[in-house]
């Protein structure tokens, strides 16, 4: 990878190709936050021609690692109205990296009514209009540029609520079976590129090859031990692929911290019906392709994910995962893994985050637009989105906004995004992250559990109790330094556990860039990217008062626990005091 | 309540086994500890209880320490595998990261929430349903009947 390739609508397409230049050496959230930071006004609006989108893989993407294909994407988030990057799954950020780009950067603002689709491949760039694919969600939309481009190009694109430049859109990435179910989701990041005119991007790298390492030998015994490492732990070698994600809706309702009937309570009598179990169980059951397991990359050896049917055996969508079944199903009151996947589907297919979406459903029926437990409301409703209706634009603009419109105070959201599915009145900690982050109410900021191997971030002594604040502070630093090396996060399970594991993810990235990271380095990497990100929010206007929980989680007991959020506004304060 | 042994049935039983059955607590492990009594329960080895057995809760509270926290009738008593998620990894016994989630971690001396007498309700989940369901249904179990 040696060239950011450059974009700009000023109001007609510019292309430009150049070196990385001071964004060499860096991949994923390191290199969107540092563009970001140096190159986007923060107090330019998210839609406006200043603000700019960059897509960029990771810094082993492209090459033969495993789980190396997680694609970042970067921006001011139209929802936060602060720094954001959003990453997923898919086949696009390895075919982006083999055709040698470091990043993608769509800058600038189209004549009204423009709509384009870029195509990338070994020969160049080419922007052609896009107006056969207006209006249309992303499974049409795929379609319709498979027609054109086949079968071995993979693509990215937006449905219609990027399109009509909502607050919840996300940007989707096709999967190894070309659905667009992988999904940038957080922050509104689709409306941005909505904002830039482009509908989709097509990436076709035919006649280019798998990246190559500085040391092939050392980089092919590193890799082995790393899909060993993998294979063998218990979370990334069992548990996921056996389950899913959603294998953890059982013990989190157990623990009393599962958000039901929006935050309400911590426990949701439906649970069984719609646990990874039961679903892992129903989707056997029904067969067909994939059903149970499946990668969503080529290269990913760990396989969390599957395939739902229906019960005439007709594919529905990808299966949903943990946090989509939580957010459109206890959250709504709902225990019916048929409409839940239903309403993924719709997700997927207009372009929306799940958790914003799930969250903002729930809120509208506290507002009383819906009774919790009515599936066929819900997905109305969500109907009404991809209709672009008055109320779906609304919707659509996330539960923040929906909460403001109708009045409803218990809303679950920091720096305007909704919470995922986790309870901080159960699990403290979960909470010193969600109010934090400079992402807004995100689980996977503070993900990295690699901590105690790493030792980044200050080492974490096991045997001494330390405080969930330090705790956060060190998670977070972890997490931004591996958000940048592409790898999907569920390696940080065999990567705690299993310091053979660690060694070999440190030796694929040594053996393939010829560097030698030390521990200390990816301290300082973490801290760069999170000190660039709270100064550009600082810019943007963000101050202490935003890094809180709404008020309501000190007031209102949360059962079965009866558990309030108990930290600290000066404990929340010392978390990025460094 | 109705007892069962050796097969449920029509029952679907990896959602019963989910939801919660009763087992009784013999004699030889009654005020035992959680440990020895999934040990008993299940006929697992140390090296079993260790390698597959990585969250338990007693009455919605993580236990950290199962050799030395208590069973006693009328608890509830939680069996998983490995989490994933931070919030997986931090529920896991003597997590690393357990602080972030002190408020729900079992002191050491659980309390009862149910006064009946002899019997334990036990939940399997996810791997250790699927590697121990049956050792379960060889054991037999009462069922709560629900209001028809």
């Amino acid at each position: 990878m040696d060239k950011v390739l450059r974009i700009n609508f000023k109001p007609d397409p510019e292309v430009t190709t150049e070196a990385p230049g001071d964004y060499a050496g860096l991949g994923g959230r390191a290199l969107t936050s540092k563009l970001i930071s140096t190159e986007v006004p923060p107090l330019c609006h998210p839609l406006g021609p200043e603000n700019k989108l960059v897509i960029a893989p990771g810094l082993l993407s492209g090459s033969a690692a495993a789980m190396s294909g997680r694609l970042s994407v970067g921006c001011k988030s139209p929802l936060t109205g602060g720094i954001k990057e959003s990453n997923a799954g898919g086949q696009p950020a390895q075919v982006l990296a083999r055709l040698g780009y470091n990043a993608i950067v769509l800058e600038g603002k189209p004549a009204a009514g423009k709509w384009y689709t870029v195509v990338i491949n070994k020969d160049g760039v080419k922007i052609v209009p896009a107006d056969e694919l207006k209006g249309l969600g992303n499974y049409d939309t795929v379609d319709k540029l498979r027609a054109n481009y086949g079968d071995k190009a993979s693509y990215i694109s937006i449905g219609q609520a990027g399109e009509m430049k909502l607050g919840a859109a996300s940007i989707a990435c096709t999967d190894v079976e070309l659905r667009p179910t992988r999904h940038c989701g957080r922050g509104g990041i689709g409306a941005v590129m909505g904002a830039k005119g482009v509908k989709a991007i097509v990436l076709d790298d035919s006649g280019c090859k798998t990246r190559q390492p500085k040391d092939p030998d050392k980089f092919k015994a590193a890799n082995k031990i790393f899909v060993k490492g993998l294979a063998s732990h218990g979370v990334t070698g069992q548990g996921l692929p056996a389950y899913g994600t959603n294998i953890l809706a059982n013990i989190i309702n157990e623990s009393g911290g599962y958000p039901t009937n929006n935050f309400q309570t911590g426990r949701f009598k439906g649970t069984q019906k719609i646990s990874g179990e039961t679903q892992a169980e129903l989707e056997e059951s029904r067969g067909g392709k994939g059903s149970a397991s499946l990668p969503c990359h080529r290269g990913c050896v760990i396989n969390c994910s599957g395939t739902f049917y229906d019960k005439d055996g007709k594919y529905v969508t990808k299966q949903p995962e943990y946090e989509t079944v939580w957010a459109h199903g206890a959250n709504c009151g709902i225990d019916d893994l048929d409409a839940i996947a239903q309403m993924d589907r719709m997700d997927d297919d207009f372009g929306l985050d799940t958790i914003e979406m799930g969250a903002t459903l729930a809120v509208a029926m506290e507002a009383g637009l819906a009774d919790f437990g009515d599936a066929k409301a819900a997905i109305k409703l969500l109907q009404e989105v991809g209709d672009g209706t008055p109320l779906g634009r609304i919707l659509g603009s996330g539960a923040a906004v929906t909460g403001k419109t109708f009045g409803v105070e218990r809303v679950p959201v920091v720096k305007g995004q909704a919470m995922p599915a986790y309870d901080p009145r159960a699990i403290q900690g979960i909470g010193v992250t969600y109010a934090t982050t400079t992402m807004g109410a995100d689980h996977t900021a503070g993900y990295a559990i690699a901590t105690n191997i790493l030792k980044v971030g200050g080492f974490v002594d096991p045997l001494k109790p330390q405080g969930q604040i330090e705790l956060s502070r060190n998670l977070q630093i972890a997490t931004a330094a591996i958000d940048s090396t592409g790898m999907c996060l569920f390696i940080a399970f065999a990567i705690l556990d299993q310091p053979e594991t660690f060694q070999a993810l440190l030796d694929l990235l040594n053996s393939f860039h010829g560097i030698s990271l030390t521990g200390d380095d990816v301290t300082a990497l973490g801290k760069d990217i999170l000190t660039r990100e709270r100064e550009f929010n600082q810019a943007a206007g963000f101050t202490k008062s935003h890094d809180r929980l709404p008020m309501y989680f000190q007031r209102e007991k949360l059962a079965p626990h009866n558990a309030l959020f108990e930290v600290t506004d000066k404990e929340l304060d010392e978390v990025f005091n460094w | 309540m109705k007892y069962s042994t050796g097969n449920c049935g029509d029952l679907p039983i990896g959602l019963t086994l989910q939801q919660g059955v009763w087992v009784e607590i013999p004699d030889t492990v009654t005020a035992s500890t959680v440990s020895g009594f999934i040990s008993h329960l299940l006929n697992v080895t140390p090296q079993e209880f260790t390698e597959k057995i990585k969250t338990i809760m007693v009455n919605n509270q993580v236990v950290d320490a199962p050799e030395s926290t208590p069973v006693r009738s009328g608890d509830t008593l939680i069996l998983s595998g490995a989490m994933p998620g931070l919030v997986g990894a931090m529920l896991r016994c003597d997590s690393p990261i357990g602080v972030m989630r002190a408020s729900i971690t079992a002191s050491g001396a659980a309390i009862s929430t149910n006064s009946e007498s002899g019997r334990v309700r036990i939940k399997l989940f996810n791997t250790v349903l699927r590697d121990y369901g049956e050792q379960l249904l060889k054991y037999g179990f009462y069922l709560e009947e629900t209001a028809s």
